[in-house]
């Protein structure tokens, strides 16, 4: 289970994948641009054509500011 | 592991308009050198001169003065940043400990200029009395005051931290409402008009919003990630930069495009039609009797404070040097 918080909002989601997948798969799977989002896993920024496992845990930031 | 096109280390982003994949040392070089081209190409700054840089605590503007205090020694220019405390509670405090700690961290001297202390109000207060959208009056309020700040300390220019998907979002905004003479004034840079206003220079004007913030993740630049609590949920600026990051995603490049072509076009789009003036109280730009800023305050306080405000800046500054 890939577990991904997205911030600023902090909400979590959890995809099931059968196999290692690239970034841009679970980014199109969440609905988001790989040009509107940052990811990073731990705190490592990762590109969307990285690998990702079934036991990561990923952090996507938006990149549209609010301040 | 995707690796660097340069060097063969991890790579930490993809740029694909520019067909790469770069590590953090060689992204960071990439992107400073981006600016420094622009800084170039729109005659933004000359060797000798000296540059007040708005800096508001959040990753754009704390991105623009850590690339500027890096190019500054290199292309012999002089910084100063100015931090408008707008008085939003549970956020500027946390904007203010931001623009310090990078501050401090460069040796930058930065002017903290405090909303609360020169009006006896925040920006909240202004906009619930007037009964006019807080984006609007933080408009006026930060104008203003950079405009002012940056006239007292005799500076060439101030810069701005709006970056590529800001202007395309305020340009194409401007041009659906057909609001076609505010275009000219979103360019790279406009010009200084002698006492009335400062030129301003957007240095990030060809970096992309996803480069600043991955330029501040890398480089462990502070900055305030918070959503601004007084910020609509939704706007057309908003969706207009939706827009452009879905264009981006099937046709690598097309912002920067846009952003090449619009600074070339700037010219052709028709001038306000009422000329710049004085304001009769405080005597910075105008395009009526009376200033914006000078309107706002009288309307809260019974009082137009601009001349007041000027002269309380007078003294910050001489505290500073």
């Amino acid at each position: 289970m890939v577990k991904v918080i997205i911030l600023p909002n902090g909400d979590e989601v959890s995809i099931k994948f059968s196999r290692p997948v690239r970034l841009i798969n679970v980014l199109k799977e969440l609905g988001f641009n790989p040009e509107g989002v940052v990811a990073l896993r731990g705190d490592e920024l990762i590109t969307e054509d990285d690998v990702v496992s079934d036991d990561d845990l990923l952090k996507l930031i938006k990149v549209r500011s609010f301040g | 592991m995707v690796k660097c096109k340069l060097c063969g280390e991890r790579a930490v982003v993809k740029i694909r308009y520019a067909k790469t994949y770069l590590c953090p040392k060689h992204f960071t070089e990439f992107i400073e050198r981006k600016v420094k081209k622009s800084l170039i190409r729109y005659r933004m700054v000359s060797r000798g001169s000296k540059m007040a840089v708005a800096i508001s605590g959040g990753k754009d503007s704390a991105v623009m003065l850590h690339v500027l205090s890096k190019l500054s020694k290199d292309m012999g220019f002089n910084l100063i940043a100015i931090h408008i405390d707008l008085g939003i509670e549970g956020y500027s405090e946390k904007c203010v400990d931001a623009v310090l700690s990078l501050t401090s961290s460069l040796g930058i001297k930065c002017l903290v200029v405090r909303l609360k202390d020169l009006v006896g109000r925040g920006v909240g207060d202004l906009a619930r009395i007037t009964k006019r959208p807080p984006c609007s009056v933080c408009g006026i309020v930060k104008r203003y005051l950079i405009n002012a700040v940056s006239i007292e300390l005799g500076v060439d220019a101030v810069a701005l931290g709006h970056n590529a998907d800001d202007i395309i979002a305020y340009t194409f905004k401007s041009f659906m409402l057909q609001d076609l003479e505010s275009i000219p004034k979103l360019g790279p840079k406009t010009e200084s008009i002698d006492d009335l206003a400062v030129g301003r220079v957007r240095p990030l004007y060809e970096v992309y919003e996803r480069e600043t913030l991955i330029y501040a993740l890398v480089n462990k630049v502070p900055f305030v990630q918070d959503r601004c609590p007084l910020m609509p949920r939704k706007s057309l600026e908003f969706k207009i930069k939706d827009v452009f990051t879905d264009l981006e995603y099937s046709m690598p490049g097309i912002k920067l495009s846009y952003l090449k072509n619009l600074a070339k076009r700037l010219s052709d789009y028709p001038k306000p039609g009422t000329p710049v003036r004085s304001c009769g109280v405080c005597g910075l730009i105008s395009s009526e009797p009376k200033c914006g800023f000078c309107k706002l305050t009288e309307r809260v306080t019974g009082r137009a404070l601009g001349k007041e405000v000027r002269d309380r800046l007078k003294s910050l500054i001489i505290n500073l040097v």
